[in-house]
């Protein structure tokens, strides 16, 4: 589904040359999900934004279904991959309304000029929102600039959901919210992903988080994949098991060690 | 506070509007002009000037609203608009998009429309002919065309070294296209060329005439507001290249350029409000052909001309009416 | 009386439309488009030079009109999209170009229609009965046409994600969409309305001239802002109404000012200042109020 080969990301600033990321090599099948955990500076971001299209990579390829996307414009990715961040308001539209970005979101390539939001698109927007359990079905033509942020963050998940991606990259998505809608958020998530088969790659600083979700561990610092874990031995971990590791390649990060509940 | 406000200028306004209502008996005349500017505000006065002799006594005979559109194009057609929203008995409009604006907002009324300043009446789709008017409607009025052939004819008196001719100029302007084309047409006929250089703006004046410092043995500039508005810096371009200038405006006379001809818009005002005195006593527009004005003067700058190291001939100093000399205006004894 | 406001609803509606051609780039797209000083002209200039030179329809004027403004605003964003010009400078760069191309098309700064067949001729003739009243219920029927179309085009598709490109861009790009070439879309329908505003609006003057565009996004986007601080709110359908009204209440102000402003002691050339002193108060009479009753509430 996603390959990428020896994948070099080096960014300039005045005289000093910064690598970001130095040689990633990574395959991730139909449905696998992978969580990604490092530092701050690790490279977990500038990873996601080669994926995305975001930036280009200095060296390497990023292949998606056998398709070389390397330089592939964000707008024209967005066929197959979807994106969620950290900030809860990036993912919607402020000045329009919940029903006006729902409709946005469902169509992925040729748009029209057939009217958006039809009785029977809008009956199935309510559904969608009832299924969310947060009360947005009576709110469908409220801007969304009215909503809180987990709610905000529920809708974009809603519409990735809606684009039918078949990757989907998420950026720390529930760390900026509060426990209990970060908890809803994430159920959603997975309800989602396993639902449709979406292969995910999940970067987060909450070990539990790591551990708990998917089928796959990323360990990073300084631009390498310093620990690959899948399967039975991943299931097998437990975060004392992170910290220790961690600590082996002499990596002490504070932030790392307070969320790991 | 914002109440009492209120009340008090709906009760000026309703006030104003009783007054309107209440003197109805004198000629309501509604005076127009494009832009705030010398000529034409000369122009203004010297119609008033003209009425006020023949015997219109303002309050008695006549009211004037005079409105200024202060260069807006849209202005100039709500002013129409309003004067005839206010019934007015005879619209006075001073430049060509003023007069456009009332010809349109007055078509198929008898309103008199009596224009002024306008180069060209027929170029601006004011009147059908200039010669016979029969055919022209409700307006009538005076032309500000300058007899450049002989402004070019004037320049070439000046010296036989005088072949080539700048001229700055408007391309926006109508009137200085017309006068720019037909200064094109006779310097052919007088055996010199014109070359041109377009200043679409004052602030693009300055480069536009010392663009031609090098290439042109003089300088011409006719009734172009944007660039009389701007004189002074190619009386400086010209003082730099030490060539003589000829302007169409001879109030600028004293402010450096070497001589200039053409009106006197207040004398063009005197002659719009002779037109104007002609539709009050009874004759209608469209028997009154376009009236050019004829009377134009020549003035020289001797000062300058020193300057230059120029003598003039004494074949121009003859045509000359006035002269500046020693830092004052000389005018020919009678 | 009447018809001083006859006259205002006229202008008002007229210039409302290059009004809601400043609000198409202005409010939805967030971009400050300059173009429209020139592309009010270009469609005046079309209009003119096709009607007096080649005696075409008037209606089909118009399209032609709104055509040429389109390819305007293209220009302006593919400076800005393909060249990576700032959307102010893209403006005006094509503004300052469409300067000299008026001209060309004109041949002279100036074309007189008052003896030309125009629109606003054929619907006196036409709805005679009428009276004075003919050629507003025309320009009414018009400029609420135009809205109409304009608030079901932002219900599409299409419409809905220019409304979200100037709302959200980033979110926009990630839902697949090529937003430079919304941008252009989107320049061009505005330019094209604002041409549009300019083909009538000379119909209407009885002239074209080079210099009647001059102040056109001042005033387009006093009436936007008038508009928008009168009604605040998000919905399409009331946002390009607010816009309409904005213009009226300009267009109103400056034919006030000039009626009455003698009357407070202003003088002719006083003019834009007293038209600038009404549009203050109409700005400031909305915020006034919210302050008043927030008051009442605390007391």
């Amino acid at each position: 589904m996603l390959r990428l080969e020896s994948i070099r990301k080096a960014f300039r600033a005045g005289q000093d040359v910064v690598l970001a990321l130095g040689g990633i090599n990574l395959a991730l099948d139909k449905g696998d999900f992978l969580t990604v955990i490092g530092s701050n500076g690790a490279g977990k971001t500038t990873l996601l934004n080669v994926i995305a299209g975001t930036i280009f990579p200095t060296a390497g390829k990023v292949m998606v279904k056998g398709r070389d996307v390397t330089t592939l414009p964000t707008h024209q990715r967005a066929r197959w991959i979807g994106r969620i961040t950290q900030d809860p308001l990036a993912g919607t539209a402020p000045m329009m309304t919940i029903a006006e970005n729902l409709a946005l979101a469902s169509k992925r390539a040729h748009r029209s000029l057939r009217l958006a939001i039809t009785r029977k698109r809008r009956n199935e927007m309510i559904d969608q929102m009832v299924s969310l359990g947060m009360n947005l079905e009576h709110r469908l033509d409220d801007p969304v600039s009215l909503l809180s942020g987990g709610e905000r963050q529920a809708l974009t998940v809603t519409m990735a959901t809606l684009a039918q991606p078949e990757i989907l990259l998420l950026d720390e998505h529930t760390a900026a919210l509060d426990p209990a809608n970060a908890a809803r958020v994430l159920l959603l998530t997975q309800e989602f992903v396993e639902r449709m088969g979406v292969t995910t790659i999940m970067v987060t600083h909450n070990m539990e988080q790591a551990l708990s979700l998917g089928n796959r561990l990323l360990m990073m610092n300084n631009g390498e994949v310093i620990y690959d874990f899948s399967g039975e031995e991943k299931e097998s971990l437990t975060v004392i098991d992170l910290v220790d590791l961690f600590s082996r390649k002499h990596i002490v990060d504070d932030e790392l060690l307070l969320k790991t509940s | 506070m914002k109440r009492l406000l209120l009340v008090v200028m709906v009760g000026v306004v309703l006030a104003s509007m009783s007054v309107m209502v209440v003197s109805g008996a004198p000629i309501k005349i509604g005076i127009c002009q494009i832009v705030e500017h010398p000529a034409l505000d000369a122009v203004r006065q010297g119609v008033i000037d003209s009425l006020t002799a023949a015997g219109y006594v303002e309050g008695t005979d006549v009211t004037y609203l005079l409105a200024n559109a202060q260069g807006d194009m849209g202005t100039a057609l709500s002013i129409a608009q309003d004067f005839r929203a206010q019934n007015v008995d005879l619209v006075v409009a001073i430049a060509t998009p003023t007069a456009q604006a009332a010809a349109q907002v007055f078509a198929g009324t008898d309103t008199p429309i009596i224009y002024a300043a306008v180069t060209d009446p027929v170029a601006a789709g004011l009147v059908m002919d200039a010669k016979d008017p029969s055919e022209n409607g409700n307006i009538t009025g005076t032309s500000d065309l300058i007899p450049v052939a002989s402004d070019i004819a004037l320049l070439k008196e000046l010296s036989p070294k005088i072949k080539k001719i700048g001229m700055v100029y408007n391309p926006g302007e109508a009137n200085s296209v017309v006068l720019t084309d037909l200064a094109v047409a006779a310097a052919r006929d007088l055996g010199v060329t014109i070359i041109k250089a377009v200043a679409d703006t004052t602030a693009n004046v300055p480069i536009a005439a010392q663009s031609l410092i090098g290439r042109v043995d003089a300088l011409y500039v006719t009734t172009d507001n944007t660039v009389v508005s701007a004189i002074a810096s190619v009386v400086g371009a010209a003082e730099e290249g030490g060539i003589p200038f000829l302007v169409g405006d001879p109030t600028s006379l004293g402010s450096g350029v070497t001589l200039a001809t053409g009106f006197d818009y207040y004398e063009h005002g005197l002659l719009t409000g002779s037109v104007v005195q002609q539709v009050l006593n009874g004759k209608k527009p469209n028997e009154i052909p376009v009236t050019y004005q004829s009377k134009t003067v020549v003035v020289l700058d001797l000062d300058a001309a020193a300057k230059l190291g120029l003598t003039f001939p004494q074949s121009v100093i003859d045509k000359a009416s006035k002269v500046f000399y020693g830092g004052a205006v000389w005018e020919r004894a009678k | 009386m009447a018809l001083i406001l006859i006259h205002a609803a006229e202008q008002g509606l007229l210039y409302g439309i290059a009004a809601l051609g400043v609000f198409i780039t202005y409010r939805i797209l967030n971009f400050p488009d300059l173009t429209v000083d020139g592309s009010f002209v270009t469609g005046a200039a079309i209009a003119s030079s096709l009607l007096v030179t080649h005696g075409f329809d008037p209606f089909l004027v118009l399209a032609i009109a709104f055509a040429a403004g389109a390819l305007a605003g293209v220009i302006t964003g593919l400076l800005n999209t393909r060249l990576g010009i700032t959307d102010l400078l893209a403006g005006v760069l094509s503004m300052i170009m469409l300067y000299s191309i008026n001209l060309r098309i004109m041949g002279r700064p100036n074309i007189s229609l008052l003896r030309t067949n125009t629109i606003i001729r054929v619907v006196e003739r036409v709805f005679h009965p009428l009276g004075n009243m003919s050629v507003l219920l025309f320009i009414t029927l018009i400029a609420l046409s135009i809205m109409f179309i304009l608030v079901l085009f932002f219900k599409t598709e299409i419409g809905l994600v220019l409304r979200a490109t100037g709302d959200n861009e980033q979110m926009v790009i990630a839902q697949g969409v090529n937003t430079k070439r919304i941008k252009v879309a989107g320049l061009a329908l505005s330019n094209g309305l604002v041409a549009l505003s300019g083909a009538l609006v000379a119909q209407y003057s009885g002239f074209a001239d080079v210099g009647m565009g001059i102040g056109t996004i001042v005033a387009g986007l006093a009436a936007v802002i008038i508009g928008g601080s009168l009604i605040r709110s998000r919905k399409v359908l009331w946002m390009t109404t607010s816009v309409l009204i904005g213009s009226l209440i300009y267009r109103t102000a400056v034919m006030f000012a000039l009626r009455y402003g003698h009357v407070i002691g202003f003088q002719a050339s006083d003019l834009k200042l007293v038209t600038s002193l009404i549009v203050i108060i109409a700005l400031v009479v909305p915020a006034f109020r919210e302050r008043m009753s927030r008051r009442v509430k605390t007391c």
